[in-house]
């Protein structure tokens, strides 16, 4: 692994599912990025249609946007939820 | 609490008898159904996505909230995924209690909090043809 960057897991549901194509991924990402940053880096806020506002999940809780992420970390950016 | 998410059809009764015991003297069903409309739009169906693992989590969440504030109350809940048809059952909560007060309140708990917390989706899909991700009223996503 190169100095500097941490390997984390992403899940994707519903919308940015559709959105990034895939289920998961792996992806390098660089150390000390927060949560909301890593999103905004995957999903642009100038995109068309705007990504949606999300809840975030780190190791299966959910944090703060702006929880740091740690290395070998599992994350997910779950957009607004639609259950019952 | 005792959570399923599953793909077939959920069975009332089954998640009743989860939460049945010889001490409460109330059983209730919350019975969640598939609407054949939304916001003046005719609805054919709606598909569900869920995340499963996070699910449990949640409910061990939600079930921890009821039991510190209804000790005696026993909820389980179903939840389906894939696509239902119109007046399908997407979620069955089971609540039981010695008497009813608990039993309504801890059943209304909980729902309120799937509502807000469960990692659940649902794409409405239209007499058009045209689908739509559509979420909860309660879920508030803290985005910076």
């Amino acid at each position: 692994m190169l100095a500097g960057l941490m390997r984390v897991t992403i899940h994707y549901f519903a919308s940015l599912r559709d959105r990034r194509g895939l289920d998961s991924e792996q992806l390098q990402v660089p150390e000390g990025l927060s949560m909301a940053a890593l999103y905004h880096q995957l999903f642009p806020p100038d995109q068309l249609p705007p990504p949606p506002p999300v809840l975030y999940v780190l190791d299966e809780q959910y944090v703060a946007a702006d929880t740091p992420i740690p290395d070998g970390a599992e994350l997910a950016f779950l957009p607004p939820l639609g259950g019952g | 609490m005792q959570i399923a998410i599953q793909p077939g059809p959920i069975d009332p009764r089954a998640v009743e008898a989860q939460v049945a015991h010889g001490g409460c003297g109330a059983v209730l069903s919350f019975i969640g159904v598939v609407r054949d409309n939304h916001q003046g739009r005719s609805v054919t169906g709606i598909e569900y996505q869920a995340w499963p693992r996070m699910c449990a989590k949640v409910a061990q969440d939600i079930g921890a909230e009821i039991r510190e504030r209804w000790p005696h109350a026993r909820v389980a809940l179903v939840h389906r995924t894939g696509r239902l048809d119109i007046g399908e059952a997407s979620i069955v909560i089971a609540a039981s209690a010695p008497h009813r007060a608990e039993a309504y309140e801890a059943s209304r708990h909980c729902i309120d909090r799937v509502k807000a917390l469960l990692p659940v989706w649902k794409r409405e899909l239209y007499v058009e043809g045209d689908t739509r991700w559509v979420h909860n009223a309660e879920c508030a996503p803290v985005d910076a």
